[in-house]
């Protein structure tokens, strides 16, 4: 101890604003203010903290310990999450970042079709037969009464204007990727989905593009915030780590490390 | 015997109906020209959809995720909060609490972000160490615990000491608390941003965990209209004297609710297998007295629906239950209560399960004149992860702790006095698939209002149920079950009354397997019924199944099983057994119209592999020996009531 005696002290100043913070402390817990020997007390058990707690620092007792290492981590976290507050982003930047990630927005092709189920439980081997007969057929003369047609099956016999991945969804299979591809108002097929065979009428298709901003305005500020965070993130961590060089030893026995 | 020989009847006819269909697909299909002139000259064809007003595909979704807000999630690792959440269910990938990225096979139509209500935001406060919290002894002990990596250990004490009642109210957010608003603030606002009428729907929501001796009395409530109204209160507590653990509590706040908001809401309990016998109680479990007519027309108003599988273990019957059901020892969770404190009694068990809580509720009705337990089913995760991630291939745990890793299922799940549940025995389970008219708000609460809905084990296979008086052989070869289901009867979560002349109902039954998933093996009716002396009985039917020319009922009137392609080793199975697609019609061969009963369909997928399959593939491990390794995924539907 006759070492630290020998250093010139160090300083520890009491403020009057901790003091008053060691006191609303108080009355969170007790729920009525300190009396003045209480908060001798509580200053006295903060001087008592701060002097331990520079020691601890100067013995490096901070180094090794899992919580303060957690604790230390998660604050310079929530620093960095402070220092970079979202903004609102302007329309021109909306817009850009529409244009950068047009996969993300892009609007699929639509189709609207009629299918007719030939299920392959009930028909086997016939089933593709009977597809191509169907198909024949029902381009020489429209039919009128679809719902006498093909196999039952509990999925919508007429597909209203769905996106080619919602009908991929429902049907899976090659049967979208397929109605995409045939001729409209023409029978065409079969084609296989999940469940079966089927003969499809393509009546209409709304091809892909790119949406306005003001049809997608709340999709892609979402967006836009999602990536300023993971950038901002990346950025300062890529900054942290530019003033170490970081050394990895491997493990002599490899096998331990798999 | 009357059973048996009107089923075979029943099934010959649905054989040679399928054989004939071929021929008759054929006769109907192939058009002569002259024929096809004659009935429909020159005439355009006409879609026969127009102007339906019938849902026409169910949407699926899930009803009950928690994410980093709930406490003993966020003790747990959570670390997803409400906006990422709703990201990954619109089918978007993220990165989840335990660093790895994950998706979903495909997006969900819906999620309601159910976070508990008791401490809302208070891991997220536990976490921040803020000076409240550290200058509490419990507080300051579960930040050290949780900074100090024993997040699991912390979550559990958090966990007993909520359910024990003894969490310190100095560091406990409360309504009326700023950290309490902002919670729910932020709730609101990831569902706003996340809503999107046609394509998503973003319900606001949080759960209700009445808890009181561990045992299970959870409830999900679910706001119908948008941020202003919801804003406009704040969720509902256990804890006196702002809350209450009293279900008859709740009720009085959603109805004082509705008066305030201009919202409906709905509640959906859950987990009544960890309830103890309290879920579906005779005996009322607070006050101790028989339920009366009050309680059972406030708990029907309100609890429309019952989540009838999860991860914490399948609800809707038990093998004591239904011994001669070969499907109900199905992903038991049969110990004893939610902390495992107090063991199970078979007694219990009636109280628990989505069955005989139904049967119960015909008991019921007959004495006080209402049914307090008519409700419907669904299925939802309850995952503790902000993952709504429950299948097979892609199971990402019941908490952020048992996110896929080579340890989760050999290590204890939870442990308790009275027993220890595996990591393996956490259920990839389930999703809640409605039939709504529109991907709305709207539309989807009003379809779980009416419980036109049915509750899955994850697969997204699609069932219709119809009931009536009126379905014919004849419309098994509809090519539009749903247009003829509507017509000529009710949906999934209606009723039938007075039968004209006594006669039996039908039933209209239709399935197709999830495109993305295992053919099905049967459809099946479950029915229960009040005999005169009032006594309860069930019977589950047979009424559809794959390879009806070879499989036959045997002498005990069980259905062969329909096999096992399951390979354990490279996981695989093949859909060269069971069938794409079922449709039926049926009618209840032991029926008497004098008696109450109730009918819901259940529809068997073939075996497949069980998630631990798919994590001992990939890290290489050896699961525990008693690993269940195979499943049937199934749906349950919402019954159709028959009342006299």
């Amino acid at each position: 101890m006759g070492g630290a005696g020998a250093r010139a002290p160090d300083e520890i100043v009491v403020s009057a604003g901790r003091i008053e913070q060691l006191a609303l402390g108080f009355t969170r817990t007790w729920q009525r203010p300190p009396t003045q020997q209480e908060l001798v007390g509580l200053i006295d058990d903060y001087v008592n903290e701060e002097v331990l707690y520079r020691e601890a620092l100067a013995l490096g007792l901070d180094r090794d310990d899992l919580i303060v290492r957690r604790r230390m981590r998660q604050k310079m976290e929530f620093l960095g999450q402070d220092s970079a507050p979202l903004r609102k982003p302007s329309d021109s930047e909306l817009v850009e970042f529409l244009r950068a990630n047009p996969e993300k927005f892009r609007e699929e092709p639509r189709l609207s079709f009629v299918q007719l189920y030939l299920s392959a439980a009930r028909r086997g081997e016939a089933a593709a037969r009977d597809g191509a007969r169907l198909v024949a057929e029902l381009n020489e003369r429209a039919p009128s009464d679809l719902a006498s047609l093909g196999d039952p099956l509990p999925l919508p016999q007429e597909v209203d204007d769905r996106s080619v991945s919602e009908i991929e969804r429902e049907f899976g299979g090659e049967l979208a990727a397929r109605v995409l591809e045939v001729e409209p108002e023409r029978w065409a097929g079969p084609f296989a989905s999940a469940f079966g065979l089927h003969v499809v009428l393509l009546r209409s298709r709304t091809e892909a593009r790119l949406p306005a901003l003001e049809e997608v305005r709340a999709s892609v500020e979402r967006e836009w915030g999602v990536a300023q965070r993971e950038r901002a993130e990346a950025e300062r961590m890529a900054r942290l780590r530019e003033r170490y060089r970081v050394t990895i030893e491997p493990p002599d026995d490899r096998r331990a490390v798999r | 015997m009357r059973t048996r020989r009107n089923w075979s009847a029943l099934g010959l006819a649905l054989v040679a109906g399928i054989a004939a269909n071929s021929a008759r697909a054929q006769d109907t299909g192939t058009l002569d020209k002259e024929r096809a002139a004659q009935l429909f000259p020159a005439k355009a064809p006409y879609s026969p959809y127009a102007g339906r007003a019938f849902p026409t595909r169910p949407l699926f979704g899930d009803t009950h995720l928690h994410t980093s807000f709930s406490m003993d999630a966020g003790a747990f690792g959570a670390r997803v909060d409400p906006v990422q959440a709703y990201r990954l269910a619109k089918g978007e990938e993220i990165t989840a609490s335990s660093g790895q990225s994950v998706k979903l096979s495909r997006p969900l139509d819906f999620l309601v972000v159910a976070d508990h209500s008791d401490g809302m935001g208070f891991f997220p406060l536990i976490f921040s160490g803020s000076p409240e919290i550290m200058a509490d002894p419990q507080g300051r002990k579960w930040n050290q615990m949780i900074n100090g990596g024993q997040g699991a250990d912390a979550a559990i004490d958090i966990i007993r000491n909520f359910g024990a009642g003894t969490i310190s109210r100095a560091i406990f957010p409360t309504p009326g608390t700023p950290a309490y608003r902002g919670a729910w603030q932020k709730t609101i606002e990831a569902a706003e941003q996340a809503n999107e009428p046609g394509h998503f729907t973003a319900f606001i929501g949080f759960e209700w965990t009445s808890n009181t001796g561990g045992n299970n009395l959870h409830r999900n409530v679910i706001f119908r209209e948008d941020g202003a109204r919801a804003g406009l209160t704040e969720p509902y507590t256990t804890m006196k004297p702002l809350g209450s653990d009293d279900p008859r509590d709740l009720w009085k706040w959603m109805a004082a609710t509705e008066a305030k908001t201009g919202s409906r809401v709905l509640a959906i309990a859950h987990n009544g297998n960890l309830s103890n016998g309290l879920m579906f109680p005779i005996i009322e479990p607070v006050g101790g007295k028989p339920l009366d007519r009050a309680y059972a027309e406030t708990r029907t108003k309100w609890e429309r629906l019952y989540e009838a599988t999860q991860i914490k273990g399948d609800g809707e019957t038990h093998p004591t239950l239904s011994p001669n059901d070969e499907f109900a020892n199905f992903e038991r969770w049969d110990k004893g209560n939610l902390d495992l404190t107090v063991a199970k009694k078979p007694e219990m068990l009636e109280f628990e399960y989505a069955r005989s809580a139904l049967m119960n509720g015909l008991r019921l009705e007959q004495k006080l004149g209402v049914n307090p337990f008519k409700f419907g089913m669904i299925g939802s995760t309850d995952a503790h992860t902000g993952l709504a991630a429950i299948e097979e291939d892609n199971f990402w745990g019941k908490t952020s702790s048992s996110e896929p890793n080579e340890k989760r299922a050999s290590h204890p799940w939870v442990s308790g006095p009275a027993g220890t549940i595996m990591g393996w025995e956490q259920t990839a389970s389930g999703y809640a698939a409605v039939w709504a008219t529109e991907n709305t708000r709207a539309s989807l609460w009003d379809a779980m209002e009416r419980r036109e809905t049915y509750a899955t084990t994850g697969s997204r296979m699609v069932v219709r149920f119809f009931g009536g008086f009126d379905f014919t052989e004849a419309d098994v070869h509809t090519r539009l079950p749903g247009r003829v289901g509507y017509e000529k009867g009710v949906p999934m979560g209606g009723d039938l009354r007075s039968a004209p002349n006594g006669e039996a109902p039908t039933f209209l039954v239709a399935a197709a397997k999830d495109p993305f998933g295992a053919n099905l093996d049967r459809y099946q009716i479950v029915k229960g019924w009040l005999d005169a002396k009032g006594a309860v009985h069930e019977k589950v039917y047979d009424v559809a199944w794959s390879d009806p020319e070879t499989r036959k009922p045997g002498a005990d009137g069980k259905l062969p099983a329909v096999g096992n392609t399951v390979d354990a080793k490279n996981v695989t199975w093949s859909n060269s057994i069971g069938t794409p697609e079922l449709i039926a019609v049926w009618s209840d061969p032991d029926f008497d119209p004098k008696q109450r009963a109730f009918y819901y369909g259940r529809v068997i997928e073939i075996p497949t592999p069980r998630w631990v399959l798919y994590d001992a593939k990939y890290y290489g491990i050896e699961l525990p020996p008693d690993a269940v390794t195979t499943t049937t995924e199934r749906a349950y539907t919402s019954p159709i009531w028959y009342t006299p």
